[in-house]
């Protein structure tokens, strides 16, 4: 006689799994609780790690203080090649074929130029102070950068919005600003929709006398940035106009007036692992450029780290539950002795048993995935509010709460996956099980 | 069903207990035997091993034609399903299952449909007059309806032998006696062979041919011995 019929159907054996696990809700219960714990925590803590290393870090190589390649209106200077932050070499202006050269350059996403006006400050008198004296004038820059590729910059808004593109008259300021009024951070919202006089000067003949083009700009938003180094910040058309003026004056013998109308380029590549060969293509081009590449380096290694500690910790949680899982069915396996007899004497194969209890470990582990990944996600989004309310804060931006498709679906599956290997002793045991334990008594 | 030379001994922490010595029987198919023992008798082994529970140590067991001394586990388990059914002193039953879902657990090993489970499930359940109880588990049932339920399930792949370990066992006398009606009944119905270990003389009375087992070894005996046996409590 040869063993060939089926075996018990996958919907019978799961139909049984879920009969046992009602006979027994209390310790099914906290058999899925337990996997449910532990796979939210693997599944917040998996998620985080992978947004920490990511999202963050995507973070600051797009528009923080490890922004991109920063290319110099200068050439490159062969004594720093390699450098993070070289001391670039001679002047040199940044044409505009200079910057179609640049984005050309394989693994460029945007090439940003920057402008840079040097000004007189005319600050507003303040309504609060104490003493009648006007807020005193001082020299400053503007930065004309296009807004539209704020992402591309090292730029992030604190408060208010970016200068309309349709106004000439807008302007962004730096924490700089706020400080040269004798104002801290927290009190960024005071400054929105004041309205300041900048003034672009120009040598006006060999005797140096000057003469100034007078703009008086409205204050619509509070930015942190490294484009440039000045406080105000504005759509290129303003700066551009004040760059020209300025630039006039060479002809009347100042020397310090602008070559070029951009003080550099921002360059954006696609990935950090492109930013040293494109760094040497810009080489190639004319320029000298930095970037941040040791630190982001370092950065993302220290974050690997990271994200591999918080993974263990979920992982050591899970197999925590999977022991769980283990130790419950080897109950059941012990309470339910006479009843695999019972089941082998009207004719379930070793294997029919075996799958029941395995079916039965992997809907425990079902369950409690569902459950906990549903969990961890929900702590996931919480903890990201709450960072992202921290940043903001402090005047930085927000990292986006978004999770990897994979990261739940994968928790899910890993949880049922692990509670059915857990289930593998207690299930072979079972399966081991004598028929003859039927007519014990 | 013949059975020559069985021997089968278990191995104590006082050293081999032999519990089967010698023992031979011959069962024509359609018959009904009872075997009649004191406890410790070897009863339940020799059950176990008629029913492939277990596998004899020496001699030969033949039933409806199959050696069972030759069967790997996998074949056991095949006989167990397609030609034998158990009917147990504890009912045997899953806490977990219906009555009807009880009744189909044999039918599902032996991979029958679901639909045409359900179908034979509830015939078998009107047979045994449980037509109503279908939906009940085990605990909403009396003792009579569970062994009852078991019958059911015990017949339900249509086995040729039919092995009842103390059936009346948990019983009050009238479902006691209900049924030992029931399977006297099944046996002519079916035509399988039925061999029913008890204590209670009234279900041997239904029994054809009557053995008793004594020490390991087994002996043809009459419905008035095993009577006498059990009137002095060594039945």
């Amino acid at each position: 006689m040869r063993e060939d019929g089926p075996t018990t159907e996958w919907r019978d054996a799961v139909g049984m799994a879920a009969r046992e696990l009602v006979r027994r809700p209390g310790r099914a219960i906290l058999t899925m609780v337990a996997v449910a714990l532990a796979t939210a925590l693997l599944t917040a803590l998996v998620a985080i790690a992978t947004t920490g290393r990511t999202r963050v870090l995507d973070q600051i190589t797009h528009g923080g203080a490890l922004a991109g390649i920063s290319v110099a209106a200068a050439a490159p200077n062969p004594t720093q090649e390699g450098l993070d932050n070289p001391t670039p070499g001679p002047s040199r202006i940044i044409t505009s074929s200079a910057l179609r050269s640049m984005e050309r350059i394989p693994h460029v996403t945007a090439v940003v130029p920057i402008l840079q006006a040097e000004v007189i400050v005319v600050p507003p008198d303040r309504p609060d102070a104490k003493d009648s004296s006007p807020e005193p004038i001082y020299r400053n820059d503007v930065v004309g950068i296009n807004f539209s590729q704020a992402a591309s910059l090292p730029i992030s808004l604190v408060t208010g919005a970016y200068p309309s593109s349709r106004s000439m008259n807008e302007v962004d300021v730096t924490p700089g600003y706020l400080t040269s009024l004798g104002l801290g951070i927290g009190a960024a919202r005071e400054v929105l929709g004041t309205d300041v006089e900048l003034g672009a000067f120009r040598v006006l003949d060999p005797n140096f006398r000057v003469g100034f083009r007078w703009s008086t700009v409205e204050i619509v938003g509070v930015v942190n940035q490294q484009a440039g180094t000045g406080q105000f910040l504005s759509y290129p058309g303003l700066v551009a106009s004040d760059v020209r003026w300025t630039a006039a004056g060479r002809a009347n013998g100042d020397s310090d007036a602008p070559m070029s109308p951009y003080i550099g380029a921002l360059v954006e590549a696609d990935q950090l692992s492109d930013v040293s060969r494109v760094r040497g293509r810009i080489a190639a081009i004319g320029y000298s450029s930095s970037a941040p590449e040791d630190v982001i380096v370092s950065v993302e290694k220290y974050l690997h780290v990271i994200e591999f500690i918080l993974t263990a910790i979920g992982v050591v949680a899970l197999a925590i539950a999977a022991l769980g899982i283990a130790n419950a069915l080897l109950a059941a396996v012990r309470e339910r002795r006479r009843e695999i007899g019972v089941m082998k004497a009207i004719g379930a194969r070793d294997r029919d048993v075996m799958r029941a209890f395995l079916v039965e470990a992997g809907c425990v582990g079902f369950v409690g995935g569902i459950a906990g990944t549903a969990i961890g996600v929900a702590i996931f989004v919480g903890i990201g509010d709450f960072a992202n309310n921290y940043l903001t804060s402090q005047g930085l931006r927000g990292v986006p709460i978004t999770i990897a498709w994979y990261v739940p679906v994968g928790a899910v599956i890993g949880a049922a996956l692990i509670s059915v290997l857990a289930g593998a002793f207690p299930a072979l045991k079972a399966s081991r099980l004598s028929a003859r334990e039927a007519v014990e008594s | 069903m013949e059975v020559e030379g069985l021997f089968h001994t278990y191995l104590t922490r006082e050293g081999p207990l032999p519990v089967l010595q010698d023992v031979n029987l011959a069962v024509e198919r359609g018959e009904y035997v009872s075997l009649m023992g004191a406890s410790g008798s070897g009863k339940s082994t020799l059950l176990a091993v008629l029913g492939g529970l277990e596998k004899p140590q020496s001699g030969r067991a033949f039933v409806a034609g199959t050696d069972l001394c030759a069967l790997t586990r996998d074949e056991l388990a095949k006989y167990r399903r397609k030609t034998v059914g158990f009917v147990f002193q504890h009912f045997g039953l899953l806490g977990a299952l219906t009555a009807q879902e009880n009744v189909e657990l044999a039918l599902t090993f032996s991979g029958v449909p679901a639909g045409a489970r359900h179908r034979k499930a509830k015939e078998l359940l009107g047979d045994v007059g449980l037509a109503a109880r279908v939906s009940h588990r085990p605990h909403e049932l009396s003792g009579g309806e569970r062994q009852r339920v078991a019958i059911a399930r015990a017949v339900a792949n249509g086995p040729d032998l039919i092995l009842a370990d103390e059936p009346t066992g948990n019983l009050d006398i009238d479902a006691a006696e209900s049924v030992a009606r029931l399977l006297a009944s099944l046996r002519h119905e079916r035509g399988c062979t039925l061999l029913v270990v008890t204590h209670n003389p009234a279900m041997a009375a239904h029994a054809d041919t009557h053995y008793a087992l004594a020490a390991g070894r087994l002996a043809l005996t009459t419905i008035d011995d095993a009577r006498g046996r059990s009137d002095h409590g060594v039945a």
